[in-house]
């Protein structure tokens, strides 16, 4: 198992290679030699390839954030042994930009849709914004109700695009 | 001063970083105080530190907060005889205030009547030409009658001509000449017709490049005393996100025009509270009367730290009957305070808002640093509210320093949890025309192109990811019922 995290979108992995004095890890495919010292439950100096940092560190279910250089980062562990996440871009899979209420679904279950079709109007912070279908093909499960609340990451619709255009 | 003549008790009407700052102040007072909250909220610090907390329902956090009868109960069935509205909810509401003293507990804000009189684009205008003070040049008319053209002309150029019954941008364009103002007119008065239904339209003068300057003013009824002005032109989705004291637009002369304006149309409305005047302060010097907001607002913090006032003390003694503890000789600014509002949302995608949970919380501290928040530890951040979630103001004895101190301390302050705009403040807060004072209401939108994310360095990437990688709960649990012997031979298997 090598623990995968994302960040800014893009996946990365890193390995535990070793283990001594000091730890050598492989992000990336690149060695990295790390130290680190934790001061309390949250604080840290973590010393990589020579160069020391402060690092704040939290973590909430999968997700990490971590302070270090006077900004602030979030990475989403991945669970290996959970399912892929296919539909975070391309395929059908439409999740919650950001947390919101639906206010109406133009279509439902076993629906037929175009590429660009308006598919549910949604409203979040006073702002409605219209979903488009990101493919053709049928709606196999909308994702909540009209006038239901759902949290980001939360999937809206699932779209089954037909075997012979996949 | 005896504070023996202020409020039996008073009630803060409000929730997060203005209930905690209005309660610091009442105990400052020695007055008691009671907080009121939704369930959502009930372990937030002012209802853990205040004299008596009564939770309040609704069938949403906003609409229990909003509810007049409710919160007038909780007053008369504990002996309030004071309620400090805040910002937001309830604190420009005239029928609130009223209602009140229908009971005999006094709204900490000024009268209704005042309240009404401003809280009315048309009235606040009218009232503030009426009194000779610069209200923005508009004309409003039938296109058709005589002497229109003359009129608009008359204003200056550039215009923006809108339908009248229009809105959202829809039948409006902006003209540059009188050449081109007949045909622009019976343009917009037949798309008028056609989008509306009515062909009126309403022509005023278009600045390009304004500033948002207001004034701060506090009152007792008989005396008004300007506390100068705040800079607020950065801007996103009309909403402030940094402000300061003073502007660096104004010399002293023209801050001095400017804040007589503001402290003479707060004395012609026998003005009795604090208050802040805003105005539309053009490229070339021009400045016209926008609206007056009659009550204390989110960045009041920078006028009091460069005059050393607490306007919040000034708000309650005035209410009580007292008259003004400052007067206008005695107000001496110094130095600079900047303010930036740290808001949940993604600020370089659109500034989408977030949600989350406080999961920890170093809050920054220093000389001239203020951080005004109610963010507590386990904290759910959500939609139900309004994202700002603190306030962080610097003050220094020059805008380049407060600047700076304002840049050092975001990256100090470590908050995580929940996705902030801190490094987008940080990006306009760097930015030159920033640094130059060279600021306008259009600001965020005309250097979008500068005020993107960092890229990564390869170098910083690998460090995110090492610390990622070795404070991860699972992985920290693996490492540590994994003996170092076996560890050390090498790779772990896949």
């Amino acid at each position: 198992m090598i623990p995968k995290y994302i960040l800014n979108e893009n996946t990365h992995e890193v390995e535990l290679v070793r283990r001594a004095d000091n730890i050598t890890l492989e992000v990336d495919g690149h060695l990295v030699d790390a130290r680190i010292h934790w001061i309390d439950r949250h604080q840290c100096e973590l010393t990589v390839n020579g160069v020391a940092r402060e690092v704040y560190a939290a973590q909430d279910d999968n997700k990490l954030f971590l302070h270090l250089d006077g900004k602030t980062f979030q990475l989403d562990a991945l669970d290996e042994f959970g399912e892929g996440d296919e539909g975070v871009a391309g395929g059908g899979r439409i999740k919650a930009p950001m947390p919101g209420v639906m206010i109406e679904s133009y279509v439902k279950d076993g629906d037929t849709v175009s590429e660009g079709d308006a598919l549910m109007l949604i409203e979040s912070m006073k702002l409605q914004t219209e979903i488009k279908a990101p493919v053709s093909g049928v709606v196999v499960s909308l994702g909540c109700e009209a006038g239901a609340s759902f949290d980001k990451g939360a999937v809206l619709v699932d779209i089954e695009v037909p075997e012979a255009e996949a | 001063m005896s504070t023996d003549t202020l409020f039996n008790k008073v009630l803060i009407a409000n929730r997060g970083e203005i209930a905690l700052r209005i309660l610091r102040c009442l105990q400052q007072l020695g007055i008691p105080s009671v907080a009121i909250y939704y369930d959502s909220d009930r372990n937030s610090p002012v209802v853990r530190q205040a004299d008596e907390a009564v939770e309040i329902f609704g069938d949403s956090p906003s609409a229990a907060h909003l509810d007049i009868a409710q919160i007038i109960g909780i007053c008369k069935q504990l002996g309030v005889d004071g309620v400090h509205p805040c910002y937001g909810f309830l604190s420009e509401n005239a029928g609130f205030a009223r209602e009140l003293a229908a009971n005999d507990i006094t709204f900490i804000g000024p009268s209704a009547e005042v309240i009404e009189l401003m809280g009315d684009k048309i009235t606040s205008r009218n009232f503030v030409e009426k009194h000779g003070f610069p209200v923005p040049p508009s004309v409003s008319m039938d296109a058709d009658s005589d002497g229109f053209i003359d009129a608009v002309a008359a204003m200056g150029f550039p215009l923006v001509v809108k339908a009248s019954a229009g809105g959202g941008g829809k039948g409006m364009s902006i003209v540059n000449s009188k050449d081109e103002l007949e045909s622009t007119l019976r343009v917009a008065a037949s798309e008028a017709e056609k989008y509306f239904g009515d062909k009126r339209v309403y022509v005023e003068r278009y600045f390009e490049n304004a500033r948002h300057i207001e004034v701060q003013v506090v009152g007792d009824g008989t005396d008004v005393v300007h506390l100068g002005e705040r800079e607020c032109s950065i801007q996103r989705r009309f909403q402030k996100i940094i402000e300061e004291a003073p502007s660096p637009a104004l010399d002293a002369a023209k801050r001095k025009e400017v804040c007589d304006a503001a402290a003479g149309i707060a004395k012609a409305a026998n003005y009795a509270s604090a208050g802040t005047v805003e105005f539309l302060y053009t490229s070339s010097g021009e400045f016209f009367f926008l609206e007056m907001n009659t009550r204390i607002q989110v960045e009041h913090p920078v006028t009091e730290m460069v005059y050393s006032v607490d306007l919040v003390a000034e708000q309650v003694k005035v209410a009580a009957g007292q008259p003004l503890s400052i007067a206008q000789e005695s107000v001496v600014m110094n130095g600079h305070a900047v303010e930036c509002r740290l808001c949940a949302e993604d600020a370089f995608n659109d500034f989408m808002p977030e949600t989350g949970k406080v999961l920890f919380l170093k809050e920054p501290t220093g000389e001239g640093v203020r951080f005004d928040s109610s963010l507590y530890q386990g904290q759910a951040i959500t939609t139900a509210f309004d994202p700002m979630l603190a306030k962080l103001i610097v003050h220094a004895p020059t805008r380049a320093e407060a600047i700076t101190g304002c840049i050092e301390k975001l990256r100090e302050m470590v908050l995580l949890g929940i996705n902030t705009n801190a490094e987008y403040l940080i990006k306009v807060l760097e930015h030159a025309a920033f640094k130059e004072g060279d600021v306008d209401t259009g600001f965020v939108g005309t250097y979008a192109e500068d005020l993107v994310k960092d890229e990564l360095s390869a170098d910083q990437q690998r460090a995110v990811l090492s610390a990622a990688m070795l404070s991860d709960r699972s992985m920290k649990l693996i490492m540590e019922a994994t003996p170092d012997i076996y560890a050390s031979i090498g790779r772990w298997s896949n």
